[in-house]
């Protein structure tokens, strides 16, 4: 087990000479890994309501970036810390292009880096022109071509981004490892069954979960929620939780976006439900959840502050400060 | 400071050289070599007394140019590293528009996006139908600087052989990046981009280089590393336009017969000349400066058919410019 968190980095345009600098702080003081995400969602403040804001589905519009490049940076950077993607979206390059970049970034950072590949949210590939396959059959083609044009160069360590048991058996089947965005605790054993025995000790089982520290639970909680709107409004999402079993918050925030009710979504997530997948709260109780998910079956438990309106370097900081 | 007289250098990521590669072009930026750029895949090298033709543009090799322009630039501080180029079909312009605005944004303003459409044989073999490469170019860039909203994007220079590409390049563009331009042609081009000539819009050249004190050698070498090209469409319909339009009906008779020594024996010495800089270092310097004449202001030299070690064969050609 590890007894310290990894991250999830957004490369926020302007802010990237400092996230590197935080990527060199977190390498020195020992923090085991970084995942670097393709894009974010633009997150609305508490309260903001979806007439002044003009969107509810927040991940339309999102402003992408590259993860790809965002590891490269990281690993020229730093020494010890372990860098993935998390995710990097399949439709969007050629597997011929995907590993050529990551078999680069794989020899540069000495072995440090792990493809994180995923086939994003439909919202934004249709919004981006794809024809938009069903996931697990393309998942399966495009890993297969992953690895026949790879024609003998080493390729990194590979993991599925999962949500659903059906991808996480494809996970078992053909890749190194999975990772979530925003598991459902609770809900982790009874997925992990799908991973083949074979492959239980060294399958990667990473989780990106919202963190927010604060003295003031009331506070943290409702940070987590509206970043838990975000994922509310996707509805591969929406299956995900409720498989899980929240099927009662899914309906009800689905009426709320009906509604074009912003706030309502927020107050669809139960606290049981933010206390299923977050991380909040003082520190003790973060350092709590995080032991909780690795208890779980975790073996890379990350935190996400993307949600966080101020600076991303300041933020995921701060929530390491409760780790040391 | 960067040394005008020096050329720059097209910079392979071959897998298993990239921390030599990286340490090289430490070596070059303190050096003062003015600029590298980064290829997207390499042809293989032309085997001396090799009878077939292997057509090497058709064996994908899968390099990352931009990964590797950004780790150059990440461990350089001088030198201006570009993409030469990155292939279009491979990457969604949102997705290019996001690398390139990271990479531009830590690069303290070093970075110069190439783009290109490609060969034709190996964007079919990896699945995608070519469309026509200059309604191709206007489309792609037009998405890219829409994705870009205002995202700040580096310069962006276009790989480009004839002239419509050369023009759309001047219209669009920030520059124009050829590869293997035959020299007494590149005016001709030239005319067509109003801003060539202008400071800020760059004009590139890629040539074969081989450095030898036995010109016979020189000249073998880089006649090989012509044929790559000479199967290739796009460059047999340049070279035409060039004003070879025999030694590309030679080259094709050759590449119909299957037979390597006559595609090299198609490759004219005055066409090596006009296209490669190669013989003694005297003598290269010299042809680099002939470029610059017609109009280069980025004269890059390649190295990728030779078929030693990249970092040991750039280093030799880097040694005739101290």
């Amino acid at each position: 087990m590890e007894s310290k968190p990894g991250f999830l980095f957004y490369a926020v345009p302007g802010q990237r000479k400092s996230m590197i600098a935080a990527a060199e702080e977190l390498d020195r003081r020992g923090f085991p890994f970084i995942y670097c995400n393709h894009g974010s969602a633009r997150v609305l403040p508490a309260g903001q309501d979806a007439e002044q804001s003009g969107v509810v589905r927040t991940y339309i519009g999102t402003a992408v970036t590259d993860g790809l490049s965002h590891c490269l940076a990281i690993a020229m950077r730093t020494k010890r810390i372990t860098i993935g993607t998390g995710i990097e979206v399949t439709y969007t390059r050629h597997p011929v292009e995907m590993l050529g970049v990551a078999n680069y970034i794989n020899e540069v950072s000495d072995g440090r880096f792990i493809l994180g590949i995923g086939p994003g949210h439909n919202e934004i590939l249709t919004q981006w022109n794809y024809p938009i396959e069903k996931p697990l059959a393309h998942m399966r083609r495009y890993t297969q071509e992953l690895r026949e044009v790879a024609t003998g160069q080493p390729i990194p360590p590979l993991i599925f981004s999962v949500l659903r048991n059906g991808m996480l058996r494809l996970a078992g089947e053909l890749a190194d490892g999975a990772i979530w965005a925003n598991a459902v605790l609770s809900y982790l054993p009874t997925a992990l069954k799908e991973v083949p025995d074979e492959k239980r000790d060294s399958f990667v089982v990473a989780n990106l979960a919202p963190c927010y520290v604060s003295e003031d639970r009331t506070e943290a909680l409702e940070a987590v929620r509206v970043a838990l709107t975000n994922y509310l409004t996707l509805t591969n999402y929406q299956r995900y939780f409720t498989e899980a079993g929240y099927g009662k918050e899914v309906e009800q925030a689905k009426a709320a976006i009906a509604a074009n009710d912003h706030a309502g979504i927020a107050a669809a997530v139960s606290e049981r439900m933010a206390d299923d997948i977050c991380l909040y709260g003082r520190a003790a109780d973060v350092r709590e959840k995080f032991e909780a998910f690795q208890a779980a079956g975790v073996t890379q438990m990350c935190v996400s502050t993307l949600f966080h309106s101020e600076d991303q370097a300041e933020a995921i900081l701060r929530v390491a400060d409760a780790f040391d | 400071m960067n040394d005008t007289n020096k050329p720059g250098f097209l910079f392979s990521a071959a897998p298993g050289q990239r921390r030599t590669m990286i340490t090289l072009a430490q070596d070059l930026d303190r050096r003062g070599f003015p600029f590298l750029y980064c290829p997207h895949g390499a042809g293989g090298s032309i085997e001396p007394g090799q009878q077939h033709i292997a057509r090497p543009y058709q064996i994908p090799a899968p390099y990352d140019a931009l990964g590797q322009a950004f780790a150059l630039i990440q461990a350089t501080e001088r030198m201006t590293i570009g993409s030469g180029v990155a292939v279009t079909y491979t990457r969604h312009p949102t997705e290019m528009a996001a690398t390139a605005n990271l990479i531009h944004e830590l690069s303290n303003d070093r970075f110069i996006l190439g783009l290109g459409v490609g060969h034709g044989p190996i964007l079919k073999q990896f699945g995608y139908a070519p469309e026509a490469p200059i309604a191709h170019m206007r489309r792609y860039v037009e998405a890219l600087r829409a994705a870009a909203s205002d995202r700040p994007l580096p310069p962006i220079v276009f790989a480009a052989l004839r002239k419509r590409m050369t023009a759309l390049a001047g219209e669009l563009a920030d520059g124009v990046l050829f590869a293997n331009a035959v020299r007494p042609h590149i005016p001709v081009s030239l005319r067509e981009v109003p801003a060539a000539g202008q400071a800020d819009f760059f004009v590139g050249n890629f040539a074969p280089c081989y450095v030898a004190e036995d010109r016979s050698e020189a000249l073998m070498a880089v006649r090989r590393a012509l044929t790559n090209y000479m199967t290739l469409p796009n460059y047999q319909r340049y070279f035409i336009e060039a004003g070879y339009a025999d030694a590309v009906a030679e080259g094709r008779a050759a590449i119909e017969a299957d037979s390597q020594p006559r595609l090299e024996a198609s490759i004219s010495e005055r066409l090596a000349a006009d296209v490669c800089v190669f013989g003694t270092p005297a003598e290269i310097r010299a042809q680099v400066a002939a470029f610059r004449e017609a109009g280069v202001n980025q004269v890059g030299l390649s190295t990728l058919f030779h078929t030693q070690d990249q970092a040991k064969a750039i280093a030799r050609v880097a040694a005739a410019f101290d």
